[in-house]
């Protein structure tokens, strides 16, 4: 198989003809060329950069903007990996007979989706200067786009393996402490996969067992609410046309609370039954699209300085 | 008339180019790090936009597989900004009080 193929075929929907030309297909066919898989991957990631410029049509940047965006990447990083480890820490004390660097790792899928968000919040507070020029602010969208693949991928599929690995580990750990566990632990809705979500729902469903099909249900929408979350929250925080990096560390913290508050909210409305489990999971994010729109408004009304510095 | 503007991507390409015509890949390489793989076609399509390099796809032999590279050569213009450049370089590091008091 001709490596770059796919590439090509989103590329020819996504970008104009004039980039697909000059842009796009010089740097694909470099890509064929390669050889060795450290040099194909790296020229995949820059393949895909290249797509991602092109369709958000970033204009010449300057070197102070790509200073910020790689500030803003590197404050993301700051403060994501030591929240990845604090959100790692409860199910860890939860079997404190389980020990060791392996069992941690297994729970980093599950962390990962809540560290993101607010690590980059945080980031966008801290990182960027007081108005970011539209480029920036591009640039840093691209980022919580790659951050929002991160967090869909473990959730897809780290968090089923990751979860489903740490029960088998403390199941064997308890068998070894003469404790009576079940040979096969049955999964619940955490360790099993979209596709496995899905039969459970649609088998409860049938079942006549309503409640458990709208928890499952749940559980299953808020995969993909998870995986947005960085961009509801990214977008949000660079619509608020604050210039004080304080203000915007307050804003950053607040909004991050309110999300995870209106993930309880909605899981609440939906035992009550006030809301479907798709409204109740969807919820954060709509919330934060509407809020979004409204510092957007509100910033660019009359008399009233851009949100961005168009330079 | 407004001076045609190089940024320094800009200027290393010409430099590399001078020398002869490359591939995007070779003018990575070339460079030491200096350009990244992932913006040296988008600065390669700008400049082509502004009339300072050209470009013609190679010719494959019969049966290859894959899209054709791309050659990359300066234009007579690129070449004439890049030494515009150059000399107002050249200029500045000769007179050391021409730079702004601090």
């Amino acid at each position: 198989m001709i490596p770059g193929r796919l590439l090509h075929r989103i590329a020819a929907l996504t970008c104009s003809a004039r980039s697909l030309e000059q842009v796009v297909e010089p740097a694909i066919a470099d890509l064929q060329r390669e050889q060795g898989m450290a040099a194909l991957v790296s020229n995949y990631v820059a393949v895909l950069k290249v797509l991602g410029l092109c369709v958000l049509d970033i204009s010449e940047a300057t070197d102070d903007d790509r200073r910020a965006v790689k500030r803003t990447l590197a404050w993301g990083l700051v403060f994501t990996c030591p929240l990845t480890l604090l959100f790692v820490m409860p199910p860890l004390s939860s079997f404190p007979e389980v020990r060791g660097w392996f069992a941690a790792t297994l729970l980093v899928p599950q962390a990962l989706p809540l560290a993101i968000p607010i690590g980059l919040a945080f980031a966008v507070a801290v990182g960027l200067p007081g108005r970011p020029t539209m480029n920036v602010v591009k640039g840093v969208v691209l980022v919580a786009v790659g951050a929002s693949l991160v967090s869909f991928a473990a959730l897809a599929w780290g968090l089923p393996v990751g979860n489903e690995g740490f029960r088998r580990v403390a199941a064997d750990v308890a068998r070894s402490n003469g404790e009576l566990v079940s040979v096969d632990p049955s999964k619940g809705p955490n360790e099993m996969w979209l596709s496995e979500l899905s039969r459970e729902i649609s088998g409860m469903t049938a079942a006549g067992n309503h409640r458990g099909a709208r928890r499952y249900s749940w559980t299953f929408h808020l995969r993909f609410t998870l995986a947005l979350a960085v961009m509801a929250v990214a977008t949000f925080l660079l619509s608020v046309p604050i210039d004080r990096r304080l203000f915007r560390g307050l804003i950053a913290f607040v909004t991050c609370f309110s999300y995870w508050a209106l993930i309880y909210i909605g899981e609440l409305a939906i035992r009550r039954d006030y809301l479907t489990p798709f409204a109740g999971a969807w919820l954060p994010n709509l919330i934060c699209a509407a809020a979004t729109m409204v510092a957007l408004s509100w910033s660019m009304r009359p008399g009233r300085s851009d949100v961005v510095n168009h330079a | 008339m407004e001076v045609p503007r190089l940024s320094s991507a800009e200027r290393l390409i010409l430099q590399l180019l001078a020398g002869e015509e490359m591939f995007g890949l070779q003018l990575v390489e070339q460079s030491g790090g200096a350009l990244k793989r992932g913006t040296v076609y988008v600065t390669l399509g700008r400049m082509q936009d502004k009339g300072y390099v050209e470009s013609w796809t190679e010719k494959q032999p019969p049966g290859a597989i894959g899209l054709p590279r791309r050659l990359y050569r300066p234009t007579a213009y690129g070449l004439r900004v890049l030494e515009a450049w150059e000399a107002a370089a050249r200029t500045f590091r000769r007179r050391p009080q021409l730079k702004p008091a601090t």
